[in-house]
This record gives structure tokens, C-alpha cells and sequence, in this order.
């Protein structure tokens, strides 16, 4: 087994089911959705560079927080910078991510600005003293994703990559059975991401629309594998503890003939170590199963959906103590177990169906974590080191949709 | 190969989308008039974009949603986002112009109950809760309006459900946008229908098939307000979210006390079947159902 991910390596899979086997009732109560609240004797500054739809989420989340005031944003495109203050009347507006960064009275940036202009405002927030939250894949080239890297191994502030599996509690949780013996060995995994949608930002002049419709510019874009791959493909890092050893991919126009080169329909094969093999497609042209990602193993199947999981047991599988609390959905011939935090105190409660889907958006808990490393000094939920790994699998899967050719990811790849 | 501006929800003249949220279909007519299909298509979907997030922080079903977390944390201050912040700040606004009938928090009896606001925070009283069902799918439409015209859109049509509305600009043919209102017909006269020029409209009405079951309530009483008719509020673009909390309050027979804001909007209302002011409520008790 090779294990690329040096956090994971310290603990072999058959170590850790030792280790949790005799506790496995209590896996499925100890992560929790009711999380202890921030400590924060002043709110923290923050300002966010790109506000983009992706930005404007990070409005409205930041405004939920108590620990935050959200106090400027940035963007080039004056459009945007307008709607987005309409949304943050208390925020300054500045024309470009340095502007807002030199112009003092930050703590922390939240750096949404496209994939491939990334690098330069996460160096100058750095090199401003302030805690960065880079959206994720945080880079185009593995150049730049490894120059973020290592500028924040270089920093003694909080930089995290916007990942966010890694800090969504559903995850958390079916990783907890994912590590112990409940699914066993992996045999295959399957991923997808689905949306019927253009994928294009509104812009009518071509200045605008070369600057916003970076997406479908295969100059900077990474794709659908790149963009939207890339956080699924890190669901299996994560979960594996291993990154995978070679990509094959393909992709084509089926839908959105507007001249557009991207293909708004991808697929990629990947080898993760042993032969596992994990199978991914993304479409513009279809919504059908909208997003998810499934580990098959050899005593069940996990499948994930970002705010909900279930669990799908094989028949000769071993019964556990907690089944007796466990919610079901039938799924055509198939039954989930419901994957809910706090299961066996809400079972006690009579309120076990209370606890389907987060109480948050998967956004916010990326937030939440962000803040919480920067408050409170635990390790954020993706770090910079991991954001690159990530990123560099998401630029290989990119790289053979591309090309259609094989790709090796060399350890050299994954190495800061 | 199909196009996306040559979908079945496409004709050659505009870009059309629909998406479901808040319980209702949301749809939007878009006329090419200028625009290249795929730049209207992105800026549509843009709009599409912005209401399904809205649905996603405002449902009452959704665990997930803000509104949840208000309720969960009754009695407590919860942040809220900017958009949040100005759906409930109009709630409590048609609260106090419907004389109580309308309001989107309400304690256990079914009666309506003010909310605190503070800039950016929402507190509700303890074992409140929240349904801003009233009024969502107004605001999300003045909001996506809002959104079009950022990007420079000068016509499009959108409505939630059927019964709120939004029209930007002009339609097909350089006329006002049409709209018929279905039921408001008086003693075998003809439904009117209303133009819609950089206007709202909204309607409330309870088909008589949906009663006992009733989405008007009267939260004056905490029961299903007496709902014999429907109401229908036409006012300037960016005022449905009021148009909705309106009309339910002339649905069920209540007054709304106009002030400057509601003269500046312009209201024009129609009212069928509303036999009384002020109606107590039928004898039945509320029942709300998942819409």
C-alpha cells in the first residue's frame, strides 16, 4: 500500500481498526453537528477577493457568522463589485485583491478570484500577515498550486484550501465507518457531478467575457474534471488515504454548441494503488444524480451526497450494536442506512429523523473550520500541503481529458 | 444536435428557464431583443442560481436552511445574511401595515408574533416559529429581477407558482406584458387581464379544493383565515415581496394601512368574494401542510 498523504501514514488502516473496533458503537455517536461556538473577543476583519457567484456565497455565509464582519470585497469587474456591495452595504469596495490587501485593516482573505489568479493575492495576503481561505483547486498549474504551497508553509498564519469535504460533518462521520471494518476492503469507487447549465457567467462585451468566461478558456480552465473533479477525486484521497497512480480521461461537446472548445461532457479513470479503480463523469448536458460519490466495498457501499450519506450493507456483512438505531431509505431494491451524526442521543430522543442533512451548508462548515484554526489554533480542515496534492490530481485528470492520453502521477507530482 | 437555446423550454425569440423552489415552479421569459443566446441564457441562469440559493436558506423544510437554524435557535440572536435580513425586515413590515393578519412568525398558538431585528440578526421569541412562505417567492423574484437588470436585461418575465410575478421592461411586440387573472371574473363578465410594465403583481386565492388545508391563514386568530375570494396586487417593479403579503391580507378581509412607500409602489388591487373586513377566521383550526 503506498501512502502518499503523510497525515494519514501514521496509522495503517489495520491499526486503526484495532484501535476503534471495541468502540465502534460510539463511532456513530462521537462526531457531532453541535459544534461548540467560536471564541472570539473581536470579530474578525475580513475581506474577500472575487466576488463571483462563488464570492457572493461567501457573503452570505460570513454574514452568519458572529466572529466575522465582512468589512471589504474585491473584484476588477465593476458589474459584480456593484451587486456584490448591494448584498455587503457595510463593506468596502476595492478594483483588484491587492487594493483591498494593501489597503490595511484585514485579518483574514477569502481568495475567490478564477482558479489561474489564485497565486498573487494568497503571496500578497501572506505577505501581509493575514490568514488566507483559498478556494479550491487552488491553482491552474502545479507551479502556482506548489508556490501557494510552500508560501504557506513559509507563513505562521492559517492558510486553508476550500476542499470541503473535509470539514462537511457527513463526511466526517462516514469516514469513521469508512476506516473501521464496517465497508472493508475498497473494490471499486464511482463519482459524478451533473447540472444542466451553460457554465457560463453573463458578460456581453468580449473583454468582459474573456476576463469572466475563464471556465471555458482552455488556456487557464482546468474543465469539469479540474473544477469540479478535483473535490470529488479528494473525497477519495481523504477517505484512502492514498492518491491515485495514473488518470485516463476523454470529453467532448454534447450539448452547448455555442463555440465553446471545453467539453461540457468529461469522464476519468483512475488507479488509486492496488488496483482500486475509480470511475468519475461530468456533464452540462444532464442533472440526473446531480452530485455524489460511492466507495463499494467489500462489506458495504457508502454513498455521499454532500449534505446527506447512507451506508448500504451486504447481506453476509457482519450486523453492528447501532443498527438497531439506524434510519432506513429505500432506494429502489436497495435500503441505505441513513449516515446521521448524534444518532443514538436523537434515537434516544424519539427525534432520530431530525437528524437527516446538515443544519449547515457544506460552505459554512469550510468557513467555520477556517475560523475555528484561526481562533482556537486547531489545524484547518484542508491544509495548504493537502490543497496541493489535490490540486495536482485535478490538474492530471485535466491534463488527460485534454490530451486523451494516459497520465503517470508521479510522486514528484504530489510532492510540495 | 439539440442547442440550448434551441430546448423544448426554448422558442427562437427568447431564452426560457424554470427551476423548482419554494414549493412552486419558478419560470422566466427572457426576449433575445439584442442579446446572444448563450450571453441571456448565462444571465438567466445566473438569476435561476440566485433563487434556488434563496430556497436553500429559506425553507422550513430544509434542515439545512437558515430559516431552520432561526427557528432552532428561537429565543436567541441569529445572523443572518443581507438577503435574509431584508425578507424577514419586510415581513415585519406587512405585519404592521395588515394590522397583524399577515405575519411569517408565530408562536405555538398560530398567532402572529414580532420578531426582533438588529442590523444583520434576526431574534425569535422563545418556541416561535417561522414561515416566510408569504412572501419568499416575491422577494426571490424582486431579488432575480434585481440580479437581471445588474446585467443590463430590459425585458424578461418571471414568476413563482403562478401567483407572483415580476415583468421587466416590455414583452412580445413591444406591448405591456399580458396577464390574465384566472377567477377574478364578476357575475359572467371576463377575466380581466392586467399589463405589466416594470411591474409586480401577486395573487392570492385558496381553490376551494385546498380548503382545511389553506396556505392563507389569519394570523390575527391562528386559523385559516375566511377565504371566500382572492386578491390580486399590481405595484411598481421590486415590490412583490409586499404584493404578496397584500394581497393574502385582502384575501382573507384585512385592511392594510397605506403609508408614503405603499403610494410610491401604486398599488392596484382587485378583490372577488371578499365578504368581510377584519374576519375572525373560520372555526377550524389551521392545518399547514408541505407546499
Amino acid at each position: 500500500m503506498t501512502d502518499q498523504d503523510g497525515s494519514e501514514s501514521a496509522m495503517s488502516r489495520r491499526g486503526f481498526i484495532a484501535q476503534s473496533a471495541g468502540a465502534l458503537t460510539a463511532v456513530a455517536i462521537a462526531p457531532t453537528l453541535v459544534r461548540a461556538g467560536l471564541t472570539s473577543a473581536e470579530p474578525l476583519r475580513v475581506g474577500i477577493a472575487g466576488v463571483g457567484r462563488r464570492g457572493r456565497a461567501l457573503i452570505a455565509e460570513l454574514q452568519t457568522f458572529d466572529e466575522v464582519t465582512l468589512v471589504a470585497i474585491a473584484d476588477s469587474d465593476a458589474r459584480r463589485l456593484t451587486s456584490a456591495k448591494r448584498r455587503a452595504p457595510d463593506a468596502q469596495a476595492f478594483e483588484s485583491a491587492e487594493a483591498m490587501i494593501d489597503s490595511g485593516g484585514l485579518d483574514a482573505v477569502f481568495v475567490a478570484t478564477p482558479t489561474h489568479l489564485h497565486r498573487a493575492p494568497v503571496e500578497r495576503a501572506l505577505s501581509a500577515a493575514l490568514h488566507v481561505y483559498c478556494e479550491a483547486p487552488i491553482a491552474h498549474t502545479r507551479e502556482d498550486a506548489r508556490a501557494i504551497a510552500r508560501a504557506a508553509r513559509a507563513s505562521d498564519k492559517v492558510v486553508q484550501a476550500g476542499f470541503l469535504a473535509r470539514s462537511n460533518p457527513v463526511y466526517e462521520l462516514a469516514r469513521t465507518f469508512y476506516r473501521s471494518d464496517a465497508v472493508r476492503d475498497p473494490a471499486t469507487l464511482r463519482a459524478q457531478h451533473h447540472a444542466k447549465t451553460s457554465w457560463r457567467t453573463p458578460a456581453r462585451d468580449p473583454a468582459r467575457d474573456k476576463a469572466l468566461n475563464w471556465r471555458l478558456d482552455p488556456e487557464v480552465s482546468l474543465g469539469l474534471a479540474g473544477e469540479w473533479g478535483g473535490h470529488q477525486f479528494d473525497v477519495f484521497h481523504w477517505y484512502l488515504g492514498q492518491y491515485p497512480e495514473r488518470v485516463r480521461g476523454g470529453g467532448a461537446v454534447r450539448l452547448h454548441e455555442d463555440g465553446r472548445t471545453t467539453p461540457d461532457t468529461v469522464w476519468c479513470q483512475m488507479d488509486f494503488p492496488g488496483g482500486v479503480p475509480m470511475l468519475w463523469d461530468g456533464t452540462l448536458a444532464n442533472s440526473y444524480g446531480q452530485r455524489y460519490e460511492v466507495l463499494h466495498g467489500t462489506n458495504a457501499a457508502i454513498k455521499l451526497g454532500w449534505s446527506h450519506g447512507w451506508m448500504f450493507k451486504e447481506a453476509d456483512a457482519p450486523t453492528q450494536g447501532w443498527e438497531v438505531y439506524a434510519n432506513r431509505q429505500q432506494f429502489h431494491r436497495d435500503e441505505g442506512i441513513t449516515l446521521i451524526a448524534d444518532a443514538t442521543q436523537l434515537a434516544s430522543q424519539g427525534k432520530l429523523q431530525d437528524g437527516v442533512g446538515l443544519p449547515h451548508d457544506s460552505l459554512w462548515y469550510g468557513i467555520e473550520s477556517f475560523l475555528r484554526a484561526i481562533l482556537e489554533g486547531s489545524t484547518p480542515s484542508c491544509t495548504p500541503d493537502e490543497g496541493f496534492r489535490a490540486t495536482s490530481v485535478a490538474i492530471a485528470a485535466a491534463d488527460a481529458v485534454r490530451t486523451g492520453e494516459t497520465i503517470d502521477i508521479t510522486p514528484e507530482m504530489l510532492k510540495v | 444536435m439539440p442547442r440550448p437555446s434551441d430546448g423544448p423550454g426554448d422558442r427562437t425569440d427568447s431564452i426560457r428557464l424554470a427551476t423548482a423552489a419554494m414549493g412552486a415552479r419558478f419560470e422566466m421569459v427572457l426576449p433575445l431583443t439584442g442579446w446572444r443566446p448563450e450571453d441571456l441564457r448565462a444571465v438567466g441562469e445566473d438569476a435561476v442560481a440566485l433563487i434556488e440559493g434563496l430556497h436553500r436558506r429559506w425553507s422550513r423544510f430544509d434542515r439545512a436552511s437558515l430559516v431552520s437554524a432561526i427557528v432552532r435557535d428561537a429565543g436567541q440572536r441569529v445572523r443572518v445574511d443581507s438577503e435574509t435580513y431584508r425578507l424577514l425586515t419586510l415581513a415585519e413590515t406587512a405585519r404592521e401595515r395588515s394590522g397583524g393578519a399577515f405575519a411569517a412568525a408565530y408562536g405555538e398558538d398560530g398567532r402572529g408574533v414580532a420578531m426582533e431585528l438588529t442590523p444583520g440578526a434576526v431574534r425569535l421569541p422563545q418556541s416561535a416559529s417561522l414561515d416566510v412562505g408569504g412572501i419568499a417567492k416575491g422577494v426571490a423574484l424582486d431579488l432575480a429581477a434585481e440580479r437581471l437588470q445588474d446585467e443590463g436585461v430590459e425585458r424578461a418575465f418571471l414568476h413563482g407558482g403562478a401567483s407572483s410575478a415580476a415583468a421587466i421592461g416590455l414583452g412580445p411586440g413591444d406591448a405591456p406584458w399580458r396577464v390574465r387573472l384566472a377567477g377574478f371574473g364578476v357575475d359572467g363578465a371576463p377575466e380581466p387581464d392586467v399589463e405589466l410594465k416594470d411591474a409586480c403583481l401577486s395573487v392570492s386565492m385558496v381553490h376551494p379544493a385546498e380548503r382545511g388545508a389553506a396556505h392563507v391563514i389569519d394570523r390575527r386568530t391562528g386559523l385559516i383565515g375566511r377565504v371566500d375570494g382572492a386578491a390580486a396586487c399590481v405595484g411598481r417593479l421590486g415590490g412583490a415581496g409586499l404584493a404578496d403579503a397584500r394581497a393574502t391580507a385582502l384575501a382573507i378581509g384585512a385592511g392594510w394601512k397605506d403609508t408614503e412607500e405603499d403610494h410610491e409602489i401604486a398599488w392596484t388591487t382587485w378583490t372577488v368574494g371578499v365578504t368581510s373586513d377584519a374576519a375572525p377566521g373560520s372555526a377550524e383550526p389551521a392545518r399547514e401542510t408541505a407546499r
